[in-house]
C-alpha cells in the first residue's frame, strides 16, 4: 500500500481560557491516503473543526496551544514548519471550505476579484490570465454564465451559490487534500444534494483527497469512503463506511446511530444517550464516554482505552467494542 | 377538529419607496399564499418545507403574532383571526408555542420559577407555595429537577432549555402546541431526549400539536400527517406512512431523495432538484415548483394546480399526478 498523503499522530490541542484549560483534542491519531474520502463526525464541541483547522495551522496560538503531536503531510510535519513554507501549502495543496460562505467571503469585492487573487498569490498570473482562470473555476462548478456571477457580489448570490463559489475558490490550486468543514449544513436539502454531489464528481476528476467533516451521519454516509467518530476531543472510531454503519464498535458511535430519528421507527421510543457531554475543562478519568456508556466496567473508570485495530482494519478506542 | 386554516394567506410588500414602486412596480412577496388544513384532536400535525417556503409564518399566523392578509383559522369553532383582544388573550391559554432558539427564547433575567410560573399566574390565577409546586411539577414533568427553579437560563444546557420553554407552554394549560423547529438547534443525542418528550407528553396530555421542521427525518418520526410546504404554498398532505412510503408530488419525492439518512450509505449522492429555492416574489400563474420540476408539462407554466384528494386523505397539488 502507498504511504499517506497525510498523517495526523497524537494530535492534542489545549486551549488556556481564563475558565482555565480545555483540552479540545487529545491523542487524535488518522491518515489520508490519496484520493479517498474521510468523513469525521461528530456533535458540537468534540474537536472536529479544531482538528480540521490545526492541520492548516489555523489555530489562534495563544490563548490555542498545540501541545503534541505531528501532521505529517508528504512525511514533512506541519507543525515544525515556519509561517512562510506554511502559506504554500495553505490554499494551494491543502485547502478548506467552510460551514457559513457569507462569513467566509469578503463582502465588499467581487467574487471575480476574489477568486482571481488565488491565482494572482498563490500561482503568480497576471490579472488578465487571473480573470480567465477564474471563470474556468467558475464553469467547474457548474455556476450558470461564470461571467456574470464573477461581477456579482456575495450577498446577490443565493446559499447555494455562494458554496460554490467557495469551493471554486478552493479549489482554484488544484489542491491535493480540500478539508470541508460542514460546508451544507447551512443549505436547504435540496441544494445540500446539489453541493454533495458537485463535491463528488470535482474530487473524482481532480483525484484529490476529502477530509469531510459533519455533525449529520446521513450526509457523511452518502459521500464518504472511511468515518472517523470523535467524541470530547477524542477519536473514538475510524471505520470504513459498511462497517460503522453495519457493525458499529464503538457504544458511542452504536448510541449515535440508534438516536436519530427514523419514519420507520415511529411506534419506538428514541434510545437517546443519556447525560450530556463531560466537561472539556475537567474531563473525567478514563474513557471520557463512560459516565453515559450502558457497557462501563471499573476499568473504563481509570484508564483511557487507545484507538486500537478491533476488527479488520477498523479502530475504535474501547475495551469492549462490537455488539 | 382542533384547529381549521381554510385560505390563510400573508403577502408582504417589499416595493421598497414611492420611485422604486413606480419605476418597478409593486413587488409581492407571497409568503404563504392560500393555504388550508386542518389539524384532528390528539394528533400531530408535521408542516415540513425548506428555508422561505412559509411553514414559520404559518406558525406565526396562527398565533396571530403577525396579522394575516386573508383567511381563517378555527380553533373549536371560533375564527381565531377575527377574536376582539381580549377573547384573544383567553385563547392564548389553549394556543401556546415553543421556539426554535431556546438561547433566544427565554428571558435572561428571569429565574426558571419566573419564566414557568408567569403563565401559571396568568392564566391559571395560581400564586406563592401554589404556584411554585405547580411549577415543580412541571419542571419534573420534562425531565428538570424541582430545585433547579432558583436558577437563571445561562446556568442550563441546550436541551434542558428547550424542556424549560416546553415546561412554560405546558403551563398555560393550551390544548395545541404549536412547536417552530424546537429540535433544530440541538445535537442529535440531546434531540433524541427532547423528541421522546414531546411524544410522551402528547400522548399523555392529550394535545394536539403542530410540528415544523425542516428535517423529515424528525417530521416522519414524530407527525401523525404531514404537510409539505414550497414557496408558500402546500404541495401535498397526507398520513406520515403515505407521504413516506408512496409521495406522489415530485417536490416531495425529490425532498426525500435528497435526505441524507443512515440507512442510505451504499447509495450514490444525487441531487434530483436542480435550480435554488426561490422566494415567491411575484410569483408566476402557474405551479411554483414549476421551472425546476422533472414531470413539469405546458399548462404548469400557466394553470396553478389546486390541492386535490388523489387517494384517500392523500391530497395533493399537481396537474401530472
Amino acid at each position: 500500500m502507498d504511504a499517506p498523503l497525510l498523517e495526523v499522530k497524537n494530535l492534542t490541542i489545549r486551549f488556556h481560557l481564563q475558565r482555565g484549560v480545555l483540552s479540545a483534542v487529545q491523542n487524535v491519531s488518522f491518515s489520508l491516503r490519496a484520493g479517498e474520502t474521510l468523513g469525521i463526525v461528530g456533535e458540537t464541541g468534540c474537536g472536529k473543526t479544531v482538528t480540521s483547522l490545526s492541520i492548516l495551522r489555523l489555530i489562534p496560538c495563544p490563548p490555542g496551544n498545540i501541545a503534541g503531536g505531528e501532521i505529517l503531510f508528504h512525511g514533512e510535519d506541519l507543525l515544525k514548519k515556519s509561517e512562510r513554507e506554511i502559506e504554500k501549502i495553505r490554499g494551494r495543496k491543502i485547502s478548506m471550505i467552510f460551514q457559513e460562505p457569507m462569513t467566509s467571503l469578503n463582502p465588499s469585492l467581487t467574487v471575480g476579484e476574489q477568486i482571481s487573487e488565488c491565482y494572482r498569490v498563490h500561482m503568480g498570473h497576471s490579472g488578465k490570465v487571473a480573470r480567465e482562470f477564474t471563470e474556468h473555476a467558475l464553469s467547474l462548478v457548474q455556476l450558470p454564465s461564470p461571467q456574470t456571477v464573477a461581477g456579482r457580489y456575495p450577498h446577490e448570490l443565493a446559499g447555494g451559490m455562494r458554496q460554490r463559489v467557495m469551493i471554486a475558490m478552493a479549489l482554484a490550486c488544484q489542491p491535493e487534500i480540500l478539508i470541508a468543514d460542514e460546508p451544507t449544513t447551512a443549505l436547504d436539502v435540496t441544494i445540500q444534494a446539489q453541493i454533495l454531489e458537485l463535491l463528488k464528481e470535482l474530487q473524482t476528476k481532480m483525484k484529490m483527497a476529502l477530509i469531510f467533516i459533519s455533525h449529520n451521519l446521513g450526509v457523511v454516509a452518502r459521500l464518504c469512503d472511511r468515518i472517523g467518530v470523535m467524541y470530547a476531543g477524542s477519536l473514538v472510531e475510524l471505520s470504513d463506511k459498511k462497517s460503522l454503519f453495519t457493525h458499529p464498535l464503538h457504544p458511542y458511535t452504536q448510541a449515535l446511530l440508534n438516536a436519530i430519528p427514523r419514519p420507520d421507527l415511529r411506534d419506538e421510543t428514541l434510545k437517546a444517550i443519556p447525560g450530556s457531554v463531560c466537561n472539556l475543562f475537567d474531563p473525567p478519568p478514563g474513557c471520557k464516554f463512560h459516565p453515559r456508556c450502558a457497557k462501563a466496567k471499573e476499568l473504563c473508570k481509570t484508564e483511557m482505552p487507545r484507538l486500537e485495530a478491533k476488527s479488520g482494519e477498523n479502530l475504535a478506542a474501547c475495551y469492549f467494542p462490537g455488539a | 377538529m382542533m384547529l381549521e386554516v381554510k385560505n390563510l394567506t400573508k403577502y408582504y410588500d417589499i416595493s421598497g419607496g414611492l420611485m422604486s414602486r413606480l419605476s418597478a412596480g409593486l413587488k409581492l412577496l407571497k409568503a404563504v399564499d392560500h393555504i388550508g388544513f386542518s389539524v384532528p384532536e390528539g394528533k400531530t400535525f408535521g408542516l415540513v418545507g425548506e428555508s422561505g417556503c412559509g411553514k414559520s409564518t404559518t406558525a406565526r399566523l396562527i398565533t396571530r403574532l403577525i396579522p394575516a392578509t386573508e383567511g381563517e383559522v378555527f380553533f373549536q369553532g371560533r375564527d381565531i383571526l377575527r377574536l376582539p383582544k381580549r377573547e384573544m388573550r383567553e385563547l392564548r391559554r389553549h394556543v401556546q408555542m415553543i421556539f426554535q432558539d431556546p438561547y433566544a427564547s427565554l428571558n435572561p433575567r428571569m429565574r426558571i420559577i419566573e419564566v414557568v410560573g408567569r403563565p401559571l399566574s396568568h392564566f391559571q390565577g395560581l400564586k406563592g407555595r401554589k404556584r411554585r409546586d405547580r411549577a415543580a411539577e412541571l419542571l419534573d414533568l420534562v425531565g428538570l429537577r424541582p430545585e433547579q427553579l432558583d436558577r437563571y437560563p445561562h446556568e442550563f444546557s441546550g436541551g434542558q432549555r428547550q424542556r424549560i420553554g416546553i415546561a412554560r407552554a405546558l403551563a398555560a394549560g393550551p390544548k395545541l402546541i404549536i412547536a417552530d423547529e424546537p429540535v433544530s438547534s440541538l445535537d442529535v443525542s440531546v434531540q433524541a431526549q427532547v423528541l421522546n418528550l414531546l411524544k410522551k407528553l402528547q400522548r399523555e396530555l392529550k394535545l394536539s400539536l403542530i410540528f415544523i421542521s425542516h428535517d423529515l427525518n424528525v417530521v416522519g418520526y414524530l407527525a401523525d400527517i404531514v404537510a409539505v410546504m414550497y414557496a408558500g404554498k402546500i404541495m401535498e398532505i397526507a398520513p406520515v406512512a403515505q407521504i413516506f412510503n408512496a409521495p406522489l408530488n415530485p417536490y416531495t419525492k425529490a425532498l426525500l431523495a435528497s435526505n441524507p439518512t443512515v440507512g442510505s450509505y451504499m447509495e450514490t449522492v444525487r441531487s434530483p432538484l436542480k435550480g435554488e429555492v426561490p422566494l415567491p416574489v411575484n410569483p408566476p400563474s402557474g405551479c411554483r415548483l414549476e421551472p425546476r420540476c422533472p414531470i413539469r408539462v405546458d399548462r404548469c407554466k400557466t394553470i396553478e394546480p389546486m390541492l386535490e384528494e388523489k387517494r384517500t386523505l392523500h391530497r395533493v397539488a399537481c396537474h401530472e399526478v
